[in-house]
């Protein structure tokens, strides 16, 4: 009975006093991709591991050159550092069974912008 | 009720304690250095993850939420309870200490996990918690074996 409430007075106070949940902050993030190299181009979408992205269906991405350049911007709300991404263009994914594209934030800056290439990794 | 708790079910040949020893610690590791290490704040908990220690991953009570009373009432007591479970459970899956607690709680987590996280996602889905929770069952009952700090602190207080 003793050892019962010295866990439980143990873990009450570990609950009370560690922060418990990871805080989150707004992390915004411009994408930029070029996929001259698939043109024309019917769909342009991002996908990736963290809310409002999903595995599951793209994030639209507008061209700002048609058939060479498109952009979104997403705002995270997360704890974490980064995220995992992946382009997908006419319905294909690039990097078919590698690893996603790992972005870090830029917690400096307001806005992280990140450039890419379709299919090619970033130097 | 301490040294029943701790009184571990030895066999009677010490390689076969050691063969029932070896998916503890296998589980355990992948408990404490993998599934929990992600969401809850260990020292080796990935440097991407931005957890602190003790710290339970953001997005996980609201996770724990979805699942419904009684989860929905305390999602953060409960999603802090589950990766301690994993996270801290797995070290001590993996030294034997508290063989029976330890299993009891992780049993408990991956009930959950199986049946109302990974329920409507097929089978498939749900193999990998139950491979724990089966686990767990197993080291409810027999606790650490010899090759466990159960087995030392039970020979020391029998003393």
């Amino acid at each position: 009975m003793k050892i019962f409430l010295l866990s439980l007075s143990i873990l009450t106070i570990l609950i009370t006093f560690s922060s418990c949940v990871q805080k989150t902050y707004d992390r915004k993030v411009r994408f930029l991709i070029d996929v001259s190299q698939m043109a024309p181009i019917k769909s342009c979408g991002l996908r990736g591991s963290n809310s409002p992205l999903s595995w599951d269906q793209d994030l639209e991405m507008k061209p700002l050159i048609k058939d060479s350049l498109y952009s979104v911007d997403v705002t995270f709300n997360t704890g974490y550092l980064g995220c995992e991404v992946k382009f997908v263009v006419n319905g294909q994914f690039e990097f078919q069974n590698k690893d996603n594209r790992r972005i870090p934030f830029d917690v400096n800056k307001d806005t992280t912008i990140y450039n890419a290439v379709f299919d090619k990794i970033n130097p | 009720m301490k040294r029943i708790l701790i009184k571990p079910i030895e066999m009677p040949f010490w390689a076969q304690d050691l063969l029932l020893a070896f998916p503890r610690i296998v589980y355990g590791y992948l408990l404490a250095f993998n599934f929990g290490a992600a969401k809850f704040g260990m020292p080796w908990s990935p440097e991407e993850k931005n957890l602190n220690l003790f710290e339970v991953a953001f997005w996980f009570p609201g996770d724990v939420a979805d699942f419904g009373p009684p989860f929905s009432w305390f999602p953060i007591f409960f999603a802090w309870m589950a990766a301690f479970s994993e996270a801290v459970g797995g070290i001590f899956w993996m030294i034997g200490l508290q063989t029976r607690i330890t299993s009891f709680l992780i049993f408990c987590t991956m009930l959950v996990a199986v049946f109302l996280q990974h329920g409507d996602s097929g089978m498939w889905n749900m193999l990998p918690g139950l491979g724990f929770l089966w686990i767990s069952l197993f080291y409810m009952v027999l606790g650490s074996g010899r090759f466990g700090l159960d087995s030392i602190i039970y020979n020391k207080l029998k003393k």
